[in-house]
């Protein structure tokens, strides 16, 4: 699992062009909109195309969105249950 | 009405590794690139904005000109009262041709929406109005080359006819030449002298830098 999160922190930065953060300035269980890294709606879309791309993997409902996207540990969650 | 009252109270140069404020140089990095030098003039000024470095290069390149311009600025007048005006040569080409190669592969097909998002010209204004709070009219004219006529006739007709009570207005162009950013602040005062009437001439004759004092 530290793995995931790890790579996930690293392609976050990579995929959203979050030039001025370095991995630790991303806190695992932080909102990643809103308070957190006060992500828009365009950076939902570039984490769903991250998920798909780097991952293979889809939303099967996209009202788990909120859930999924809410911080890098529920992403590093759903990537992790999708292995199984 | 003409334009007997309007002036130019501030403009700003970004041009090959050179930064140029009212008449005065605020940063020279003649031996970098382009994109080092936005990023290095955007940390000079210590303007806190993260969003910055979302942006694509066009966006860079007129939000940090507009950062330039209103540096020592303060604007008194109402949100909807502040109006942009900007014009460019090749649109948002720079833009269009990375998100071209990003849809060229078949096999590898992921159209990044960050990067389709500036894949219109006008969206610089929209950053610059977004940081800044700006509601009043925007308009963005494409032409070959700066076209001080259109940017002195549109401003007038807007300051003049109540639109708006100050024109940011401007070139801000990249190309295979390098990128070049020209703005410049237009408000309704009677204090300035008569070389910094609006007009074509003198935005002609700041945009070729012949006031730079070092």
């Amino acid at each position: 699992m530290e793995d995931i999160i790890a790579k996930l922190k690293a392609e976050i930065i990579t995929q959203l062009n979050l030039e001025d953060k370095t991995p630790d300035d991303i806190h695992t269980d932080a909102p990643l909109f809103g308070d957190g890294l006060g992500l828009d709606s365009i950076d939902a879309l570039e984490l769903i195309v991250l998920l798909e791309k780097n991952y293979g993997l889809k939303l099967d409902k996209p009202e788990d969105g909120k859930e999924v996207f809410y911080s890098v540990k529920s992403l590093a969650d759903f990537i992790q249950s999708k292995k199984k | 009405m003409g334009t007997e009252n309007l002036h130019i109270t501030s403009w700003v140069m970004v041009r090959n590794g050179v930064a140029v404020q009212n008449d005065s140089l605020f940063l020279e990095m003649t031996d970098t690139d382009p994109l080092s030098f936005i990023k290095a003039l955007y940390k000079q000024i210590k303007c806190d904005y993260p969003k910055f470095y979302k942006m694509d290069n066009l966006c860079k390149l007129a939000f940090i000109s507009a950062e330039l311009l209103l540096k020592n600025v303060k604007l008194i007048y109402g949100s909807d009262e502040i109006a942009v005006v900007l014009s460019n040569s090749s649109s948002s080409f720079d833009t269009d041709k990375t998100y071209y190669q990003s849809v060229g592969d078949k096999s590898n097909y992921f159209p990044s929406p960050a990067v389709f998002v500036y894949t219109l010209p006008n969206i610089m204004m929209g950053e610059i109005c977004i940081r800044h709070q700006f509601l009043g009219e925007n308009a963005f004219f494409i032409s070959e080359v700066f076209n001080s006529g259109i940017l002195s006739d549109y401003t007038e007709n807007l300051l003049n006819s109540g639109k708006a009570k100050c024109v940011i207005t401007g070139w801000v162009e990249i190309n295979e030449s390098g990128w070049d950013a020209a703005l410049f602040l237009i408000e309704r005062t009677a204090k300035e002298n008569e070389e910094k009437r609006l007009s074509k001439e003198h935005l002609n004759e700041i945009y070729a830098l012949k006031r730079i004092t070092k």
